[in-house]
């Protein structure tokens, strides 16, 4: 009886083992054939080093020390920047800031950079040639630049030397709102309940040169795009705001476009943010563009006041 | 007595093979966990291939958080020790990092505890400072790892997390950018954005 048995379990535990023997040779990386000579794979990346990566936006966000600003960036536009015909002059040359050495083997181009690459590739479609364009460019509201560039033939080793290598940082505060009122909010003084409040960006640039320290140090300059202003849980305005000029406004007149008017005494703050479009030189051979917005805020006292003194006055200073 | 007759080499190894499959599951126990340190077989000896001042440090040599280079380092170091615990809230993470790459990190160390693995590696480190400036400075990097670092973390057995392969040395080419607060330096963020090939 056992003997008869016995073929049988045989069978089984060889279909058994041959299965586990599959999986086996599954987990097992297959050997190569015969003459499979490609080009060596690189190696992969790592868990540890993946991990470390951030959003392009968040890496440039962080390179702001500062903690009184904040700093949001959605990453780098890609092909936002379209080349527009035209002979680079020699000053451009002698005075060339960004990207790859010239002594690179390459050739001089103008680039026509904005806000992302459709928007570019219709504004260098427009305005195919340099004076056109930057004639069109001139137009802040365009928001859009035209620079030299060196296009080197072939991609330069990653340690050639770049000219123009960041050697200061230019700081981020010239690139956040700079808050000022009337009446002024600011030591000794403070804004009124009850009367109309004027808003205003003290640095109203529309272009400004910046340089970064951020992909081994970046140049180029930064277009403004707009301002926002938030206080009292609300946002009141998108725009620079306009001064107050006691010789051509009314006191009691409303800012015609920045302002507001707080109903309550105590300490307020307000949120200034200014968005930017990046335009810059990045080694070895790029010129990038993304858009960089900071925040900072600031402090208000608001006040309230009996106006004895004349309307003038009361919006210069209260009493 | 009767000999059986009929197996052959083959069936022989797959017996072998099949045995041994059964023991080791045999000797897992318990639900999936991170387990610490002295519980997982250590790396072998031969896939050291970190210089000196790189190799994974057991001793407990201060780190002058005022040097640059010697938190980026340490900063590894931290990375490494988190990842090889499973823990990612190791406190050498903080001590040297800052966010984002710090949030990051912990992420990960978290997602691979979700499959229930480890990574176990020591990392060759050449940092290049390509700028640095007041209290900002930024690194280049080619991170260099050994090949077979992910293990299950109960049984210590040789297992790849999902989308990694665990028989190839690894690479990681990277802009490291750190920031100094208060007279300390702490890496902060990491980017692969059009950084060339290690």
């Amino acid at each position: 009886m056992l003997s008869r048995s016995r073929p049988v379990a045989s069978a089984l535990l060889t279909v058994v083992l041959s299965a586990l023997v599959a999986v086996a040779s599954l987990a097992m990386p297959a050997a190569a054939a015969p003459g499979d000579a490609g080009p060596p794979a690189e190696p992969p990346g790592s868990a540890i080093g993946d991990g470390a990566i951030s959003d392009t936006g968040d890496y440039i966000a962080a390179s702001n020390p500062d903690p009184t600003v904040d700093i949001t960036s959605s990453g780098i536009r890609q092909n936002a920047c379209q080349r527009v015909a035209g002979v680079v002059t020699a000053q451009e040359r002698a005075e060339y800031q960004g990207g790859v050495d010239p002594r690179v083997e390459g050739r001089w181009e103008y680039r026509l950079c904005a806000a992302d690459e459709a928007t570019a590739r219709r504004y260098a479609s427009a305005h195919p040639d340099v004076a056109s364009a930057r004639q069109f460019c001139a137009n802040q509201a365009n928001a859009c630049a035209v620079l030299p560039y060196w296009q080197p033939n072939n991609p330069p080793p990653d340690n050639v030397e770049i000219r123009g290598r960041v050697s200061f940082f230019s700081g981020y505060l010239r690139f956040t709102p700079s808050l000022g009122t009337a009446p002024p909010f600011d030591a000794g003084h403070g804004v009124i309940t009850n009367f109309p409040t004027w808003v205003w960006d003290r640095i109203g640039n529309p272009v400004q040169p910046i340089a970064l320290p951020i992909f081994r140090g970046v140049t180029g300059i930064a277009i403004r795009l707009r301002n926002t202003w938030r206080t009292d849980g609300r946002q009141f305005c998108t725009k620079l705001g306009t001064v107050y000029n006691p010789a051509r406004h009314r006191p009691a007149d409303p800012s015609p476009d920045c302002g507001y008017t707080y109903r309550n005494q105590g300490r307020y703050e307000i949120r200034g943010c200014k968005t930017w479009l990046v335009i810059v030189y990045r080694p070895p051979w790029f010129v990038i563009v993304f858009p960089m917005t900071l925040c900072r805020s600031f402090n208000v006292p608001v006040l309230e006041t009996q106006v004895l003194l004349g309307e003038r006055e009361a919006r210069v200073r209260p009493s | 007595m009767r000999r059986h007759r009929g197996w052959s080499l083959l069936g022989w190894a797959s017996l072998v093979a099949g045995v041994s499959a059964l023991l080791l599951t045999a000797c897992s126990s318990g639900p999936p966990d991170i387990v610490s340190r002295r519980d997982v077989p250590t790396l072998p000896t031969e896939t050291r291939s970190s210089p000196p001042q790189d190799a994974a440090s057991q001793s407990a040599t201060p780190v002058d958080r005022t040097d640059l280079l010697a938190v980026y380092r340490a900063w590894w170091k931290a990375v490494e020790a988190a990842f090889a615990s499973g823990d990612p809230d190791h406190p050498d993470l903080a001590r040297y990092g800052g966010d984002p790459i710090l949030g990051a990190e912990q992420r990960q160390i978290r997602t691979l505890r979700e499959q229930g693995i480890v990574q176990r590696t020591m990392l060759t480190l050449r940092p290049r400072i390509v700028h640095q400036t007041g209290d900002i400075a930024e690194i280049a990097d080619c991170l260099r790892g050994p090949a077979r670092t992910y293990y299950d973390a109960v049984t210590g057995q040789l297992r790849a997390p999902r989308g990694y392969d665990n028989e190839s040395p690894t690479k990681d080419a990277l802009l490291v950018s750190a920031h100094r607060r208060g007279g300390y330096w702490y890496v902060v963020a990491a980017t692969n954005e059009g950084v060339q090939p290690c």
